[in-house]
């Protein structure tokens, strides 16, 4: 049995902005700061090891979709571990994308208030935001990713752009030292749960069929290898400007950085323009992870479509955002457990399904010949 | 009225007004066929129900009942023509051509409703030596005076007797058709209907005594405007012509700039009530068939009465009748057609509608305009850029100010946040009121423009723009700041080449505006994130809307205006049958011309 949801065609820019920007967007968020205080000065160097780490991650997920091919990670994980692991596999997918879209949405309209809307209540924000994530799920992934692919320039200008505004700022490139920061082996360490931060490259499984597996390759390697370099990248600069003690305290870094820029007179509250640019970044991963979630989920569960599963699950984002009691916790809990254990889901899980189905020679030509047979 | 009267209105019961009440009546329950089953009707076409009446053939010896034991009696020719005299127009419209003129002339009186109808002209005459009578039937105003008199009537009334004496009935006809009749199209029928189709659209019907069929000769010729230039397109630089409202008159528009075979005209007629002449023009070979057919395709399933313009085609056949974005591009100039044309496009023209419909639309093509090809690449580029600020700037401005001036007021330099303060100081509104009465009046002077006769147009503009504006501030309605915000905004709006995208921005500026007042810069970013979800999720006949940006395509047309000789190939999106436009290598002369870089840039 083979059904496909109807999700439009996808094309490899388009892809490869779609799961770049899905990746990219944690930075605007508490994470450069969660890893100063983790790797002090060697912060930069967590995200390059957690990223080559992720690399092995994303070849097991590759491999799985080329081994079943037109199938996504869920089906083909259900082919080859059975109904009843495969299920548990692709819940855990899903319970990854839920958490990925709860927490960054309740941190996002935190900083929206920080940056925006000081007198606003919260709950206004996040539902602006899923009211807007729910249209763009309804309409589907084709749109959200041509959305990425229009866009995706204007995000990198924006980065480009205030990297040069910057510049005035970074004069202390000994920040970057000791090179080491808190250790070698910390730092090892740190870099290996860290690949959770590039958990969101599981998308890729969930595109394969839309996509040949040579242009899936080149999509997952080159989307994972510029969300690493851009976010390594953000990570130097927020280092080389702010020193150690301070970088150690902000709770929107990349904000913070925006903040700064100050040339003349009159150039000197544009943070609000970045703010501009990064909320419609926001919208492009909210929309995705919510519609990798609701995909996840209507594929576990076998339901012909999952337009219906997108409202519920957006009451229930809403719901869930709310339970954390206050926005330090969401970014403990986000730290802590997402973007820690997240790689659990997101890698060990496909790797372990590819591994079982080479074990049982589960598809690959063999069975692809013998499905289209029975 | 004087007191007496108004005494006496007021002592005497008056329910005249009950008497006087004039109604159109209603329709008697019941007689509305269902819904579902009704098509548009034309008035005179055939009624399916069992009609009795003259049999459809003519010879009076023939009849339909040729099994039957007793022979119908054959009317006379006196009965048929009175029959003819007293039959239903539609049913008229059904007869064969009878070998009796009588019936004939009576037929087609009652089909074109003669003698109450004074636009159709009958011209009995005799034609030849031993006189065979006829007669013709055109149209006062669409057909040609002296076409009718010289081509069609001197001939058979004056020439035919060189031709010697008339031969035999039979041949009469065709010697008629062969030997008198020098126009350049004659057909012929052996019906009603089409013979009185063509002398609506302004040809000349001819019956001849003796003879079951008639013939249509080609005599039309109405007044008609000559090619003007065109209105809403206008160029500094480049071809002065527009469409006209002659159909016929625009595809030669056409082919006047296509002189190749491949171009097709392909002619459909939409609409019971009045059969609106619709040309389909393609490349054969350039064009995708699977887009030709798919427009041939909408277009036969229009089932509608009447259609007096292209744009309400447009309403039956576009991909996204909910959206306020046009799902064609018209445009009012041959030079742009004939370039999608060759691009693989296909254009619509509509029979008196000066604007051709370019399928399929996309969004960064309206944002072109005729000119940015006929100046220099750099300059074609800022010409877009102008207009790439432009759309911004028409549909955000005035959000953008709310947003900074309610929310955001940290944002703007402080002197400038200061006098922006001190101008609003005066103002008793809040500001979204400020900008919502600025924008309505606005609107309301482009209206008012638009609607208002010819000479006291520009006067209006004036008052309304310069007057109101001037003591609006003056009295202290709006600020200072906000009418440049306005204006500024309206005159962007203009810049954007395609009139229906305008009106597009136009309304959707009113949405950022609301979602500004409301949540600031986070509300313009919550709705331009809906409106770009909204535009790239929108395809018109096949192609994605935002092409060739989103999905991507390489071009170089797009924001820039790549030198044409490097435009080697055609728009992808389109999926023409044949994409090279031109060689790699134009400019052979040219000793900078790179030949890798040509051609490799675009692939």
């Amino acid at each position: 049995m083979s059904y496909r949801l109807p999700e439009g065609h996808q094309g490899r820019r388009e892809a490869f902005a779609l799961i770049t920007i899905t990746i990219i967007t944690e930075i605007f968020l508490s994470i450069p700061q969660k890893l100063a205080v983790d790797g002090k000065s060697a912060a930069w160097i967590i995200i390059l090891i957690a990223g080559a780490l992720s690399f092995v991650g994303l070849y097991f997920i590759l491999a799985l979709s080329r081994r079943f091919p037109g199938k996504t990670i869920v089906e083909a994980g259900e082919e080859a571990v059975g109904p009843f692991l495969g299920t548990i596999a692709a819940l855990a997918y899903f319970i990854f994308f839920m958490a990925s879209l709860i927490l960054f949405l309740r941190q996002f309209s935190e900083t929206i208030i920080t940056a925006f809307l000081p007198q606003t209540p919260i709950s206004v924000i996040t539902a602006g935001f899923l009211v807007v994530i729910i249209y763009s799920t309804y309409i589907g992934l084709e749109a959200i990713s041509r959305t990425a692919g229009l866009l995706i320039g204007f995000i990198i200008g924006s980065l480009a752009l205030i990297t040069v505004l910057l510049i005035p700022f970074m004069v202390a490139s000994y920040n970057l030292f000791p090179f080491w920061g808190s250790g070698p082996d910390i730092v090892a360490r740190l870099g290996a749960t860290r690949t959770s931060l590039f958990g969101e490259i599981l998308i890729v499984g969930l595109i394969a069929p839309l996509l040949s597996g040579k242009e899936l390759g080149r999509v997952g390697i080159t989307s994972l290898a510029a969300a690493i370099g851009i976010m390594t990248f953000v990570e130097v600069i927020y280092l080389i400007i702010f020193p150690l003690p301070a970088s150690a305290v902000f709770t929107f870094p990349l904000y913070s950085g925006a903040r700064l820029v100050f040339i003349g007179r009159f150039v000197q509250r544009i943070d609000a323009i970045f703010v501009f640019v990064w909320i419609i970044t926001a919208l492009i991963k909210l929309a995705a992870t919510m519609y990798a979630s609701a995909a996840v989920l209507a594929r576990a569960l076998k339901l012909p479509v999952f337009r219906p599963l997108v409202f519920p699950l957006g009451i229930l984002v809403f719901a869930i955002s709310f339970t954390i009691p206050s926005f330090p916790d969401a970014v403990t809990i986000d730290s802590r457990y997402l973007r820690t254990y997240g790689w659990i889901p997101a890698f060990l899980f496909p790797a372990l399904v590819y591994l079982v189905a080479v074990l049982r020679k589960k598809g690959g030509r063999g069975s692809d010949l013998a499905q289209s047979n029975s | 009225m004087g007191f007496w009267s108004f005494l006496r209105r007021l002592l005497t019961v008056d329910d005249s007004i009950i008497d006087e009440t004039f109604s159109l009546g209603y329709r008697p329950l019941g007689e509305r066929p269902d819904d579902d089953q009704w098509s548009p009707r034309h008035p005179d076409d055939e009624i399916p129900a069992a009609q009795a009446g003259l049999s459809g053939t003519s010879d009076a010896g023939d009849d339909g009942g040729k099994g039957s034991l007793f022979k119908k009696p054959t009317p006379l020719l006196g009965a048929k023509k009175e029959q003819a005299e007293q039959m239903s127009p539609e049913k008229a419209l059904q007869q064969q051509v009878s070998t009796s003129l009588d019936v004939n002339l009576a037929l087609i009186k009652t089909a074109l409703r003669v003698p109450q109808n004074k636009d159709i002209i009958i011209r009995e005459f005799v034609i030849g030596n031993p006189g065979v009578r006829a007669f013709t039937v055109y149209l006062e105003g669409i057909s040609e005076r002296n076409t009718v008199n010289f081509a069609i009537l001197e001939p058979l009334m004056l020439l035919s007797y060189i031709e010697g004496p008339l031969p035999e009935e039979k041949n009469v006809f065709d010697l008629v058709k062969d030997k008198l009749l020098p126009g350049n199209q004659v057909k012929e029928h052996d019906k009603i209907q089409p013979l009185v189709q063509a002398t609506l659209v302004g040809d000349t019907a001819l019956f001849i005594d003796g003879q079951n069929k008639g013939l249509v000769i080609e005599s039309k010729g109405w007044d008609r405007r000559s090619p003007d230039k065109p209105i809403t397109e206008q160029v500094l630089r480049g071809s002065q012509e527009g469409f006209v409202e002659t159909l016929r008159t625009n595809t030669t528009l056409i082919r006047r700039r296509l002189r190749t075979p491949a171009l097709v005209t392909e002619i459909v007629q939409v609409g019971a009530l009045s059969k609106v002449d619709a040309a389909i023009i393609y490349i054969d070979g350039i064009a995708n068939p699977k887009l030709i057919d798919e427009v041939k395709r909408r277009i036969d399933s229009i089932n509608t009465d009447f259609l007096p313009e292209s744009s309400m085609l447009e309403d039956f056949i576009d991909d996204f009748p909910g959206s306020v974005f046009p799902g064609g591009m018209p445009t009012e100039r041959p030079d742009r057609a004939a370039a999608f044309l060759a691009e693989g496009h296909v254009v619509i023209l509509v029979d008196n509608s000066p604007f051709a419909l370019i399928l399929p639309a996309t969004f960064f093509a309206m944002m072109h305009a005729a000119e940015d090809y006929y100046v220099k690449p750099l300059l074609g580029t800022f010409l877009r850029l102008i207009r790439a600020v432009s759309l911004f700037l028409a549909l955000l401005a005035p959000a953008f100010y709310i947003a900074i001036a309610n929310y955001h007021q940290e944002m703007i330099p402080t002197d400038l946040m200061l006098s922006i303060a001190a101008s609003r100081e005066t103002v008793p509104f809040p500001i979204i009121l400020e900008v919502l009465l600025m924008e309505f009046s606005f609107e309301l002077i482009r209206e008012a423009g638009i609607r208002i006769p010819g000479p006291i147009g520009p006067t209006i503009g004036i008052v309304g723009a310069l007057i109101l504006g001037q003591a609006a501030v003056q009295a202290s309605i709006v600020s200072p700041i906000l009418v440049i915000v306005v204006a500024l905004t309206a005159l962007s709006s203009f810049a954007i080449p395609n009139l229906n995208l305008t009106f597009s921005i136009r309304v959707l500026r009113f949405g950022f505006i609301l979602a500004a007042s409301v949540l600031g810069l986070y509300g313009i970013a919550l709705a331009l994130f809906v409106l770009i979800i909204h535009l790239t999720s929108l395809k018109s006949f096949g192609v994605p809307y935002m092409s060739p940006v989103a999905p991507h395509r390489p071009s170089g047309d797009v924001i820039t205006r790549i030198p044409l000789y490097q435009a080697r190939r055609r728009p992808q999106f389109l999926r023409p049958l044949d994409d090279i436009r031109q060689g790699k290598i134009n400019r052979p002369w040219d000793p900078s011309t790179d030949k890798d870089k040509k051609g490799g840039k675009d692939k």
